[in-house]
């Protein structure tokens, strides 16, 4: 399994409502296509995300964006350094 | 040589180098002009010069022209001058008139008014007409604007340091100030867009000035400044002004600028400032306690309150200062307050004319006079900025009928008429009556006591004030002692086509006693000044004002405050403004807020609503607004609340702010009015207004749909339409799918439906409405959205019912029945195809994915659904089967209704999969045409899609096409894709078109191809758990290995795909009978 990254940037602050709404969406898609949700960082302005996902390859992820209708401008795969 | 310059120019005019409109119409006019026989009938003519930064102005030969009054006539000529082109007259009706029933007649009256002041003179008319379009002769005006459009868009870099300054200098004003029409939604946007553009190239303007001139402080800091003053919230902004302050060795100054800066960001952004601009205050700091001996002692910036609000002050122009003249309108109004004693026929009093000439005092007279005589007095007042809330003058005018007065059941009866009512029992009547009950209150309360009902500024009547109006003048049969009288700028009533439409019912019914008041003579002005500012000089002054009062008053007193020199003549209304806000701009920030705050609202100061946005406490504000009414800025109204003194008052503190100050501040605004709407929806109205000022989508749109509920709850229909209409370009800015615009779609078109079900042009917008819903519907059920759907469905059906449509009412009532009973249902169907569709792509639990898929086909049947997930889900069960030609039927199916209804996610996926149904059939002609669609789809979906499969797929089927030598360019082709698969690390994919280039290379005898490609194919394929492509490309290494063993073993195995198995049995095929 690799480590993706996704990169989100939103036009306005993000509220806990709507990012509990992505999340709900987002949930079924991640069981079906063998994602594990790592991680998220939301920067204090929450208007910038990074999420870290655990999956089989980046495409995979993108796919589960798309399908949960969730915003995001790259995605990519990481190596953890420590 | 002069001669023949102008001559050329003349020539060019002549000809007519003009905008857009036919030649032929300007031919014909040029030939009806009398000509002597001369060589052209044309003389030298003065350019008409347009400026549209800071406000509309138009000027011949440096003199400025008088406007016309109404403001949708000055928009019309600030649209042509801006656009620079003729417009379609349909265009120009939608843009301002989008409403009347007859806007092509609002149009010609405009032009009407326009064409004596555009033309003058002119030997060829400057404002070009025929019967489709409207322009302005190009080569008749110069616009402001015409020259710095090319800067826009422009690199501010590449721009000389002259053009800089002077296109910086020039964008100093607004785009068309005060111009603005909220109720002309098209214009509204238009001018808004335009308004960002040029405040955009500004701010980069005096960016790139700071930052060219950051060596040079002493030139950077003016534009700093005035970069701070455009966008006091941007920090570098900030930053270029800190530094340069210091770089001028002023590091007091600002060490002060800095804490405001962190106050305001704290206060306003509720941000703690930034590691950049803490440094920036570090380094100010050092500055001071390194240079502290060197420092000379600086002015603080800070301002004295106390000592310059003294002279903040309009002085007389309240109510102290003495009533002078008038003497026709004082004995209209004498005649009617003596006419409440015996039945006579009473109109409508109005008083006309232009801002400040006195009409709100001759109002306030009739209501002395009246009180006097013994009768009761109701007063409202209208508000440009609430011209959607429906009855908003009643409802102000009744606040102040005492409860018992109001008893049952006339309480219930009027409950639209009253603040704060419950109106969900409303709807269900009609409007007339509501109307009959009004009058017959209004009567009932009459003969108790005489009444007089005063409306100032009848100019900004609501749609439903002014049909209640009309309705209780025209049915007012001087039985019951009552009257009312109202005051209006009389060149804006134009612009208001309900109350235009009023007014000449009522003078054409002879119930309207309309008195224009006329600048008042030098001597009133004389005897006005000598009460109120003895040392004015009453000639200069009376010439200066052009007799009006209150414009004398504020140059009075300006030039008493040494504030501004007096205007040597008449000045315009832009000029007047500026003399108000000359005395504002000392006032301290906290008396400022309160103004600012209540001029963005727009209408008269609530103080609990101004308290939560200025958040201070109550006590606190009742301070400041007790000040600002000693200051003769607000006044107090009989009820108790504050309002400005003159509406000019109010339109000076909101020409005074920049546009930064009043986004911020109407953001707070918004804040505030969410809450309070909720407890009375007659704000959803206000609260709309500000929201899309703001640009805050998806708040308009709730609140637009809010409003227009409401309004049609109250049978104010022409408003819900209005605000239904404002609405629709926040939805096109809502994320496409989403369910609130799925659902806020078909809401606004079924308020659209009702509110204009009563309008002439009805009939003719219904065959676009059905098709909006039947695509709305479609959408909501997608989504899931029951509720929406079948609200559209009703919708439909009530369409169909009133187009005598019998099988398309039965048709959608049934649908939206279903709908209604079934939306778990529905809900569930799109749940199951949707895993079901998850877990055939990733070839997990096939079993369970089937009978999801089984499951969701049934309700899908039984609902009549049509959902894309489950068209997608069943044929790739039926690739899965190995049946091709069902597989191409379903997916084709998932496209077209994608297609239709814009999902282009889903379109992309499946067009994918049709391609690789395709490449399995060997079609390699419709592979290659579906990779350009596929292309195609995903640049325009946008949201980052890419295509790397399907250009790969579309290599594969080149290089299978050209077998069994294909061209190095192919297999280029075919290396970059698999690399571009790779990069984006799409294993799924990697390893079908690595399988399919192994079997390849193996078909054609390059078995060390084959095996690179397999293994390569293998381990993508095991990374992402994909059992065909596993053992796919086992099978392929196998053969090309020749792994007889692995080969057994794969026969062996029941749960593979139909070409799987294929695979296999080919290869053990091979395998026996030797290699090929």
């Amino acid at each position: 399994m690799s480590r993706i990254v996704v990169e989100r940037n939103f036009e306005r602050p993000q509220t806990d409502a709507e990012m509990a709404e992505v999340a709900d969406r987002e949930r079924p898609c991640l069981g079906v296509y063998n994602v594990q949700w790592k991680r998220s960082l939301l920067g204090a302005d929450r208007m910038r995300m990074v999420c870290e996902y655990e999956a089989a390859d980046a495409e995979t992820v993108r796919k589960v964006q798309r399908e949960a209708r969730a915003e995001f401008d790259r995605i990519w795969v990481a190596d953890v350094v420590e | 040589m002069d001669g023949g310059e102008t001559w050329c120019l003349e020539s060019r005019a002549a000809v007519g180098t003009t905008v857009g409109v036919r030649v032929e119409a300007r031919a014909k006019r040029h030939r009806d002009v009398p000509n002597a026989g001369g060589p052209a009938p044309v003389s030298r003519e003065p350019r008409l010069n347009v400026r549209l930064l800071g406000g509309l102005r138009v000027e011949r030969d440096g003199v400025a022209l008088a406007m016309p009054p109404s403001k949708r006539t000055r928009a019309l000529l600030a649209y042509l001058a801006a656009t620079g082109r003729a417009h379609g007259r349909s265009h120009l009706c939608d843009l301002l008139w989008d409403g009347p029933d007859d806007p092509r007649a609002e149009l010609r009256w405009s032009l009407t008014k326009l064409r004596p002041i555009i033309d003058g003179a002119a030997a060829l008319p400057v404002l070009q007409t025929n019967r489709e379009d409207v322009g302005l002769r190009g080569d008749a005006i110069a616009v402001d604007l015409t020259s710095l459009r090319p800067l826009l868009g422009r690199r501010c870099d590449t721009i000389d340091d002259a053009t800089l300054e002077a296109t910086a200098g020039a964008l100093d004003g607004e785009f068309l100030a005060g111009l603005e029409l909220p109720g002309c939604h098209r214009f509204h946007q238009w001018c808004l867009a335009e308004r960002e553009a040029w405040s955009q190239l500004r701010l980069a303007l005096l960016a790139e000035l700071a930052r060219r001139f950051a060596d040079r402080p002493e030139r950077a800091l003016a534009h700093a400044r005035a970069w701070v003053g455009v966008d006091p919230y941007a920090e570098p902004a900030q930053l270029a002004l800190l530094r340069s302050l210091q770089a001028l060795g002023r590091a007091r100054d600002a060490m002060t600028h800095a804490h405001q800066v962190e106050a305001l960001f704290e206060r306003e952004l509720g941000v703690a400032p930034s590691e950049t601009l803490r440094q920036a205050i570090r380094e100010i700091e050092l500055d001071l306690r390194r240079r502290p001996a060197l420092l000379p002692a600086e002015p603080t910036l800070a301002i004295n309150a106390d000592a310059v609000e003294s002279d903040v002050a309009l002085g007389h122009l309240g109510a102290t200062a003495p009533f002078v003249g008038r003497a026709p309108e004082c004995q209209a109004i004498a005649h009617a307050v003596q006419s409440l004693q015996r039945p006579a026929p009473r109109p409508l009093m109005l008083f006309a004319g232009e801002p400040g000439i006195g009409k709100t005092r001759l109002l306030d007279l009739l209501g002395q006079r009246a009180s006097e005589a013994g009768a009761r007095v109701l007063r409202a007042r209208c508000f440009e900025a609430e011209m959607s809330r429906p009855y908003g003058a009643w409802i102000d005018a009744l606040r102040d009928v005492p409860e018992d007065v109001l008893a049952e059941p006339w309480r219930a009866e009027l409950a639209p008429l009253r603040p704060l009512s419950d109106v969900s029992a409303f709807g269900r009547g009609d409007r007339s009556q509501l109307f009959e009950v009004a009058a017959a209150w209004l009567n009932a309360l009459a003969a108790q006591r005489p009444l007089v009902l005063l409306i100032d500024d009848l100019q900004w009547l609501d749609d439903a004030s002014a049909a209640l109006l009309h309705y209780i003048v025209r049915s007012g049969d001087g039985r019951a002692p009552w009257f009312v009288g109202a005051a209006a700028r009389d060149g804006e009533i134009d612009d208001n086509a309900a109350v235009r439409a009023v007014l000449h019912s009522l003078g054409q019914g002879a119930r309207l006693q309309a008195l224009t008041l006329a600048p008042l003579p030098a001597d009133d002005i004389r005897t006005l000044l000598a009460h109120a500012a003895p040392a004015a000089d009453p000639v200069g002054t009376h010439l200066a004002s052009g007799g009006n009062p209150w414009f004398a008053l504020a140059i009075a007193q300006n030039e008493r405050n040494d504030a501004a020199p007096r205007p040597a003549t008449g000045i315009g209304h832009d000029a007047r403004l500026a003399l108000i806000v000359e005395p504002l701009q000392r006032l301290d920030s906290a008396h400022r807020d309160v103004l600012a705050c209540a001029a963005v609202m727009g209408r008269e100061c609530r103080a609990e609503l101004l308290a939560e946005v200025l958040d201070v406490g109550e006590l606190e504000l009742a301070q400041r607004l007790t000040r600002l009414v000693r200051r003769h800025l607000l006044r107090v109204a009989p009820d108790g609340r504050h309002d400005f003194v003159h509406d000019l008052v109010r339109e000076a503190v909101y020409a005074s702010l920049s546009p930064a100050e009043r986004r911020t501040m109407q953001r707070r605004i918004v804040r505030s009015l969410d809450r309070a709407a909720s407890v009375d929806p007659g704000l959803y109205g206000e609260l709309a207004h500000h929201a899309i000022e703001t640009e805050q989508p998806a708040l308009a749109v709730r609140a637009c749909i809010a409003a227009a509920r409401h309004c049609l709850r109250v049978y104010a229909n022409a408003q819900a339409l209005s605000l239904a209409e404002r609405a629709l370009p926040c939805l096109e800015r809502l994320p496409q799918h989403r369910p609130e615009r799925i659902a806020a779609t078909i809401e606004l078109i079924g308020l659209r439906i009702v509110a204009s079900a009563a309008s002439p042009n009805f009939g003719t917008r219904v065959a676009g409405w059905v098709g909006e819903l039947e695509a709305g519907v479609q959408l909501a059920q997608d989504a899931g959205l029951r509720q929406a759907a079948a609200h559209g469905l009703h919708m439909l059906s009530w369409l169909a019912q009133q187009r005598n449509d019998i099988g398309g009412t039965l048709d959608a009532t049934l649908r939206a029945e279903l709908m209604s009973r079934g939306s778990d249902d529905a809900a569930r169907c799109l749940q199951l195809a949707n895993t079901g569709r998850c877990l055939m792509e990733v070839e997990s639990d096939l079993p369970r994915a089937r009978a999801l898929i089984d499951t969701a086909t049934e309700l899908a049947r039984a609902q009549s659904l049509q959902v894309i997930e489950l068209e997608w889900a069943r044929g790739l069960i039926a690739r899965w089967d190995g049946d091709w030609d069902a597989a191409l039927r379903l997916v084709r199916g998932a496209v077209a209704m994608a297609r239709a209804r814009q999902d282009g996610w889903r379109e992309f996926e499946c067009l994918n999969w049709l391609a690789t149904i395709q490449f399995e059939r060997g079609r390699w002609d419709e592979v290659a045409a579906l990779g350009a669609e596929i292309v195609d789809v995903a640049a325009r979906a946008g949201g980052g899609l890419t295509a790397p499969f399907a250009e790969a797929l579309r290599a594969l089927a080149a290089l299978q096409a050209e077998a069994p030598r294909p061209s190095d360019a192919t297999r280029d082709a075919v290396n970059a894709g698999i690399a571009r698969l790779r990069s984006v690390d799409d294993k799924a994919h990697l390893a079908y078109v690595l399988n399919q280039l192994a079997s390849f290379e193996l078909a054609h005898g390059r078995a060390d191809a084959a095996a690179a490609a397999a293994e390569e194919a293998l381990g993508a394929a095991q990374a992402v758990q994909r059992a065909t492509e596993i053992a796919t490309s086992r099978a392929l290494l196998a053969r090309a290995r020749e792994w007889a063993g692995e080969l057994e073993a794969l026969a062996a195995s029941q749960d593979l795909s139909a070409r799987a198995r294929r695979s296999v049995a080919q290869t053990s095929n091979v395998a026996s009978n030797g290699p090929v």
